[in-house]
């Protein structure tokens, strides 16, 4: 099936790696992604920096009256590096830096959709991510016809978002309420319901893919986008002086703050960039605010622990669930359901432990709470709710770190064994990426501090706090 | 500083503020116009002494909208040197108003201004015109925004306060204000409200349900439950994380009602009084306005009236009156804990429960229902305070003359 496309052999020859082209006896220029070396296309830095080129070139080409890009591979684009979101964080960039790294890929797009020509795009597999926003940023949208073949911005799941536009074409394409569903819970989507919700414009059988692109270059070729039309106007509405707009961002607003309970970044920074973003009369402004917001999140650590816990090392060791480390995981809920029963003892009520370990993230509340009674005047109660939610992991991030300190835990199966075995939060990327964020020796320094104050059961162990002296720490950093 | 004194106010009857209701067709200029020609005509005031009109709003938006104090300058056959705004603190609009007039006064900078108010609810809902403390993710995230029903359920909740002791309260706003309209304690001031052709459209708060009961109130479901539920509630709790849960007790009955109305007050300083030949009823002793939590939000009448008697140098027992907005019925439960107001004390003409909250107007009805009461009784100091949006208190101190 995938003989049509390689067919597509460059007649031009040209400079490219991570792609090539031909021009039809049509005059329409076929782009055909091929990233060597790969399975499936991914989006590299080469790639974005290429289809820039490559647009900068067949624009100025006269002989060519449109484009079509397609892919080389059986897949269509399986979304960005993630090695590169980690290396990213490790790297320790400026604001400025990590903006300026954020925008190739976003301006490259958009030198695309306002190239002065018309841009099809052949979809032959799923198109996720980074892979979808190229195709939003065509003129003309056709996919094969493939219950198979799913089509979605996942990002907020990797703890991040959208960061080429995705956040700002697909709410002008469908409309703010359909796009914020979307892109909030990552939702992925086969192509009949792709074209029922205008997102695609057209499914057709994957031997035809080219040949309906190709002609829609030469019998419809628009070679506008919708949004940078005069008189433009988002589907269903856009900015606050429409109760609806209003009425929607404030039910997501609060959705998300009940769902993620402030610990995770990337769900508010979506509402953020389609909020302000649909605000502005400008995709330019718009595609600027959605960088920014990108690359601050690739700058924090939430996705960074995300995505090496879940994504890289929980494909690299082929973790599943029942893999997990038993006896790790029930170390970590005998800490932590004796630290609910330390904080009882202390007198706070079970409501606010309970609110405490699912604010922290938790999926369960330490068990032995239901039994106690609230106390009959609990706003009169003194406390600090972060530190009650930090004593909650810590305690347990605190076991599995002396097992660690003597050599009998290995942090990725310790991380994705609390994980996927244990209800331990993913923002924190495990229950060792917990001290490792933090750096072992704070982490230490908390304990002892939590020690003083709560009780010797936080004091961290000889061993470990000499770890935790010499600077080490947990994971290898490159640096 | 010199003083500042009430003159004279009027108000609308208030309409319910639906699609049926009486002040439906009356847009809300007309509205304000309306109080604007009766404050003149029943003054006999030269309006080109008046040195601004200022004008609380709840929704400036649309036929509200670009400072409607000046439209309704206009529409009311005002001189056309009567310069006219809006300004906007949520419910408190109408008494901030107010506020602002008596600090031009005040201050020396102004000899007369018409402080006033209205909302025609049923033309431009609550919450049309948007904002930022409630709907830009960021700040709303930040902050813990909910909806004013929560709010007011929060403090239920955080209070003990039970269904019962709201529907209670709420009873009693019913009989107080069915008692005060069969009494004529409100014809002084309220102005009936005419349509095109001269015909009165209204001439009594509309929205009073005489015959409400405990029993038709436990019938009536919680109205925030459902909002609470899709993610509210659990913003809530993550600032009041004691809680278990928020009990969902404010209802359609025991909340202030929705409606159209208008409403606006003379203020001026002794001077005028003495030129144009009108008596001051009541002085302006102080103001108040403070920020308090937004989430909890509707808990700053207390310090907003704490303020206002510290600058007044007043102390609770100097205040023999308090009106405050029944926007829901726990606030004014709470009210009456922190500040240790005997039921008698306190709204004593019915309230918002039963007459219905014109947001923008609310606070000078409430400052001219003090007043009135005031004089009925032959008492001498008043507090007028209202709850405020994004956690916020308004006060104002009135001294009979």
């Amino acid at each position: 099936m995938t003989d049509v496309l390689n067919s597509a052999s460059p007649v031009s020859n040209t400079e490219f790696e991570t792609l090539h082209y031909r021009v039809t006896d049509r005059s329409v220029a076929i782009v055909t992604i091929d990233v060597p070396g790969r399975n499936v296309n991914v989006l590299t830095p080469e790639l974005h920096r290429e289809l820039g080129d490559v647009v900068t070139v067949l624009a100025a080409d006269e002989s060519v009256i449109g484009i079509v890009l397609c892919s080389g591979k059986k897949g269509f684009i399986a979304g960005g590096d993630l090695m590169r979101i980690v290396r990213y964080y490790e790297m320790n960039r400026s604001p400025a830096e990590a903006y300026e790294q954020s925008r190739p890929f976003s301006r490259a797009l958009r030198r695309l959709e306002t190239c002065g020509k018309p841009v099809a795009v052949a979809i032959n597999g799923s198109a996720l991510g980074g892979g979808l926003e190229m195709a939003l940023a065509c003129h003309y949208r056709v996919v094969a016809d493939d219950e198979e073949i799913k089509l979605g911005l996942p990002e907020i799941t990797l703890g991040l978002i959208p960061g080429a536009g995705g956040t700002q074409r697909l709410p002008r394409l469908i409309g703010l309420e359909k796009a914020v569903s979307m892109i909030l819970d990552g939702t992925m989507i086969s192509p009949d319901e792709a074209l029922k919700l205008g997102m695609i414009d057209s499914v057709s059988d994957s031997g035809g893919l080219l040949n309906v692109a190709e002609n829609w270059v030469l019998d419809q070729g628009m070679s506008s986008q919708p949004w940078d039309r005069k008189g433009f106007r988002i589907p269903g509405g856009s900015k606050l002086n429409d109760m609806n707009i209003g009425r929607l961002f404030q039910i997501q607003t609060a959705k998300i703050g009940a769902q993620y309970r402030h610990n995770y970044p990337a769900p508010l920074a979506a509402l953020r960039c389609l909020f302000n973003g649909s605000t502005v009369n400008s995709i330019d402004q718009g595609l600027r605010i959605e960088s920014r917001e990108f690359s601050a999140l690739t700058r924090g650590a939430v996705a960074r622990n995300i995505i090496r816990s879940l994504f890289i090392n929980k494909r690299a060791r082929k973790f599943r669930k029942d893999a997990a480390d038993k006896s790790l995981v029930d170390a970590c809920k005998r800490v932590y359901d004796e630290e609910g029963q330390r904080m009882l003892a202390q007198g706070l009520p079970p409501s606010l432990i309970r609110n405490a370990a699912w604010a922290s993230g938790m999926d369960d509340a330490p068990a032995g709470l239901a039994e106690a009674q609230n106390s009959l005047k609990p706003m009169n109660i003194d406390f600090d709710f972060e530190t009650l939610q930090q004593r909650l992991l810590a305690i347990q991030s605190l076991a599995a770190a002396e097992l660690w300190a003597t050599e009998e835990l290995d942090p990725v199966v310790a991380d994705l064994s609390t994980l996927l075995g244990w209800g331990y939060p993913s923002y924190t990327g495990g229950v060792l990426s917990y001290v490792d964020t933090m750096g072992l020796a704070s982490f230490v320094a908390m304990c002892d501090r939590f020690a003083d104050e709560h009780g010797e059961h936080f004091r961290p162990s000889d061993i470990l706090s000499a770890r935790a002296d010499k600077n080490e720490s947990i994971y290898a950093h490159e640096g | 500083m010199r003083d500042a004194y009430i003159y004279d106010h009027v108000r609308t009857p208030r309409g319910k503020g639906r699609a049926d209701g009486s002040l439906h067709s009356v847009s809300p200029v007309n509205l304000l116009a309306q109080v604007l020609e009766s404050l003149r005509d029943r003054n006999e005031l030269d309006t080109s002494m008046v040195e601004d009109v200022i004008a609380g709003c709840g929704s400036p938006i649309g036929e509200q909208g670009s400072a409607i104090g000046r439209s309704a300058v206009l529409a009311a056959d005002y001189a056309e040197t009567v310069p006219g705004q809006q300004i906007h603190r949520y419910c408190s609009s109408g008494l901030e108003a107010v506020n602002l007039a008596a600090a031009k006064i005040s201050s020396g900078q102004s000899e007369l201004v018409v402080a006033c108010g209205v909302e025609s609810m049923s033309r431009i809902p609550i919450g049309s015109s948007g904002g930022a403390w409630s709907s830009d993710p960021e700040l709303a995230h930040k902050i813990h925004f909910v909806p004013q029903g929560i709010s007011a359920d929060l403090i239920a909740t955080i209070h003990g306060f039970g269904r019962n002791d709201l529907d209670q309260y709420a009873v009693a706003s019913q009989q107080r204000a069915t008692k005060a309209w069969s009494d004529g304690r409100f014809h002084r001031s309220v102005t009936p409200v005419h349509d095109e052709i001269g015909s009165i459209l209204l001439e009594k708060d509309e929205a009073i349900r005489p015959q409400t009961d405990m029993e038709s109130l436990g019938k009536l479901p919680p109205v925030f439950a459902g909002l609470g539920e899709l993610g509210f509630d659990r913003q809530a709790i993550l600032k009041y994380p004691q809680l278990e849960s928020i009990e969902h007790m404010h209802t359609a009955g025991n909340s202030s009602a929705i409606v159209d109305g208008a409403g606006a007050a003379l203020i001026g300083s002794a001077e005028i009084g003495e030129a144009l030949g009108i008596k001051p009823r009541a002085r302006i002793r102080s103001c108040a306005s403070v920020g308090t939590d937004p989430t909890l939000m509707l808990t700053g009448p207390a310090p907003s009236a704490r303020i206002a008697l510290d600058k007044a140098r007043m102390g609770r027992s100097d205040i023999e009156l308090f009106e405050l907005n029944e926007a829901f019925a726990s606030v004014v439960l709470l009210f009456m804990d922190e500040l240790d107001i005997p039921h008698e004390q306190i709204n004593v003409n019915g309230g918002a429960i039963a007459m219905g909250h014109p947001i923008g107007a609310t606070g000078v009805m409430l400052l001219g229902i003090a007043l009135d009461e005031l004089e009925r009784q032959g008492l001498g100091t008043a507090l007028v305070n209202l709850c405020v949006g994004a956690g916020m208190g308004t006060a104002t101190i009135i001294e009979r003359q």
